[in-house]
């Protein structure tokens, strides 16, 4: 992948896009018409869940039962579960519920992983022990008998980046990473006041270690919140993510946004269609998003076409999340014209 | 209480001298073979606890490790990276607590004094009200500057007897522009999109251990005030262990803050089977007991 969007912003993205219909340049993005049959299929599930204390183990469960090669994965091996713990706002749902992370672990038990590990970095608090105790994960993983690794503090290994939209050429990640058989990625539902939406890709910032990069990761802001994400993901590749919308964060997200009882659990074994999905369900264009679209060079799906919804009906557990203002863009369709000439809709 | 400090406080040592990697490093965690620069200084001074660490094999090769890592700039590098790290600011609290490796010492303070973070990237929507004309240090070369490795660069240099200097005086602005609103510290970032984000405990205290020499002020004292009421509340192993030097270095009461972390060593000596926890605490409890304060200015 030679293709770069370093310094491009979303205007610039969409006139790109533009330019590759209109001028006929097979570039980085390539020609709509080729961006759908070049996206690939997934099956992405949406589950009901109307409070964390109905049985979520057997849900997730029973939902993981559509994946049998992610299961096969799993099964004998070492999963590393990477939850959304970012900071502690006691009227915020700001975190993966314990009793998710607790439900997931469950379920990849009886799959029978051989070991199952919850392991997160936490952007800007160094102080992961504070964290989880505040949080609630901390009673969690002692109930579980889970391990936890804080990834801020692994040991590490540098790797030659899979794609290279930050230019950086190589980034350290976290051991506990790089030799897990699967990782998961299980992010909180939530609006973010910079990158429009935080969800399954998003969350993989957590594994950017603070022993090598600092507490916040600020590398990331400054090569680029979307090209790092994919730059990330497509590295890291983790093999699935379910999504904690169970009670989701609306407004000013990711840290004081309002609680909105949202009654979703979305998974999928490839994140771009899982995130594009639980954007559809806040009410967010994924078209809109920069990094969705940015996956379309890479292997991503976010075109609802190549989507194969299981489970829930989208359109029955849709919501309408409020935004911050300067972010009101992402809740207005595309005109048409620009849909087709970018996804080939 | 103090005979139960000093067997708590030689349990920790133990844990320590048997978590010592072959090479003289100590990882972070128990289970990890990676040596890190932020842990073996404060192991190496955890287990010095005055003793020059020549006296012992076992130390002088933790030192070995640790100037070994130096480049030829003066700056900590991690194993495999040659990008200067901030750690450098630990080596040369460490270097001049122990009173060795003059000349390192001398480079690593030099070479902190020419690396800075940049100014903030440009925030058209003005979300974040800082003075982004003030620089301090950075945790990675040419990005913003945050208020923990700021506070490690100011403790560093005011440790060197470096008391006046053009950058310790802008990185002391830093600090005061970046305060809390309602009083301490988290990582820079006081006021998100008109929501004012909370301090944290741990970056506080290394705020204040970095401002300890300044004149009495409200910021200070808020400062204190915040690490006193919020550590009673709401702790962990990282912010008693800081609070504790912090307020000894202020010379404020924290017999509290002893007694919950004692209470939080588990049975093989260590706090949560990490070493710079446990080498945190240890320093902190030899400070309690009149050893010396690796912060104090």
């Amino acid at each position: 992948m030679s293709s770069k969007f370093k310094g491009y912003t979303r205007r610039s993205f969409l006139k790109l896009g533009g330019a590759a219909l209109g001028g006929g340049i097979m570039g980085s993005i390539g020609l709509p018409w080729f961006r759908r049959v070049e996206q690939p299929r997934a099956q992405v599930a949406i589950l009901k869940a109307a409070s964390y204390r109905q049985d979520l183990f057997d849900l997730i469960r029973r939902g993981l039962q559509e994946y049998p090669a992610v299961l096969a994965q799993a099964k004998g091996g070492r999963v590393v579960l990477k939850p959304n713990i970012v900071d502690h706002y006691a009227a915020h749902p700001v975190n993966t519920h314990p009793l998710f992370i607790a439900a997931v672990a469950a379920a990849f038990r009886h799959y029978g992983a051989a070991e199952v590990i919850v392991a997160e970095g936490p952007g800007h608090r160094r102080d992961t022990e504070m964290l989880l105790e505040l949080s609630g994960v901390g009673d969690a993983l002692r109930q579980e008998k889970l391990d936890f690794v804080d990834l801020n503090l692994d040991a590490i290994s540098r790797v030659k980046l899979a794609s290279n939209f930050t230019e950086l050429g190589q980034m350290f990640f976290p051991n506990t990473i790089l030799g897990a058989d699967l990782v998961v990625s299980l992010p909180k539902l939530k609006t973010h006041h910079w990158a429009g939406v935080t969800l399954s890709m998003k969350n993989m910032f957590g594994t950017v270690p603070g022993v090598k990069y600092g507490w916040p990761k600020n590398l990331l802001h400054w090569h680029g919140i979307s090209e790092s994400i994919l730059d990330i993901n497509h590295t890291i590749r983790p093999g699935f993510a379910i999504v904690d919308g169970v009670e989701g964060m609306e407004g000013d997200g990711p840290l004081h946004g309002d609680a909105i009882q949202s009654g979703v659990i979305v998974m999928g074994d490839r994140l771009s269609a899982v995130d594009a999905t639980a954007a559809r369900i806040m009410g967010v264009y994924p078209e809109r998003i920069d990094y969705l679209m940015y996956t379309l060079t890479l292997d991503g799906t976010v075109n609802d076409g190549r989507i194969q919804q299981l489970g829930e009906n989208l359109a029955e557990v849709r919501q309408n999340f409020s935004v911050m203002n300067h972010m009101a863009f992402i809740k207005q369709p595309l005109p048409l014209t620009k849909k087709i000439l970018l996804l080939g809709w | 209480m103090l005979g139960a400090m000093e067997k708590q406080l030689h349990a920790a040592q133990q844990f320590l001298q048997v978590t010592q990697l072959t090479d003289g490093s100590w990882p972070y965690y128990l289970t990890s073979s990676q040596g890190s620069p932020e842990p073996t200084c404060y192991s190496l001074l955890a287990l010095s606890d005055g003793r020059p660490p020549t006296d012992d094999p076992a130390l002088q090769q933790a030192l070995n490790w640790l100037t070994a890592q130096v480049n030829a700039d003066g700056a900590v590098t991690l194993a495999g990276d040659d990008e200067p790290h901030w750690s450098t600011a630990h080596l040369a609290i460490t270097l001049t607590h122990l009173g060795q490796h003059a000349t390192l010492r001398d480079r690593a303070i030099d070479w902190l004094l020419t690396w800075q973070g940049a100014p903030a990237q440009s925030d058209p929507w003005g979300a974040i009200p800082l003075n982004n004309e003030l620089v301090g240090w950075s945790w990675i070369s040419d990005t913003f500057s945050w208020v923990e490795p700021t506070s490690y660069g100011l403790i560093a240099l005011k440790r060197a007897a470096i008391r006046t200097h053009p950058r310790l005086t802008e990185a002391e602005k830093l600090l005061f522009d970046r305060v809390c609103v309602g009083g301490g510290w988290n990582v820079g970032n006081p006021i998100v999109w008109d929501k004012a984000l909370d301090a944290f405990l741990p970056t506080t205290a290394l705020a204040l251990l970095a401002l300890q020499d300044v004149a009495a002020d409200e910021i200070i004292e808020q400062g204190l005030a915040f690490l006193r009421d919020e550590t009673n509340r709401a702790y962990s192993t990282l912010s008693l262990a800081l609070t504790l030097l912090c307020m000894q270095a202020y010379r404020q009461p924290a017999d509290s803050f002893v007694d919950l972390l004692l209470r939080r060593q588990l049975e093989d000596g260590s706090w949560r089977q990490m070493t710079q926890l446990t080498a945190l605490s240890a320093l902190a409890l030899q400070s309690v007991m009149g050893g010396g304060n690796v912060f104090k200015i």
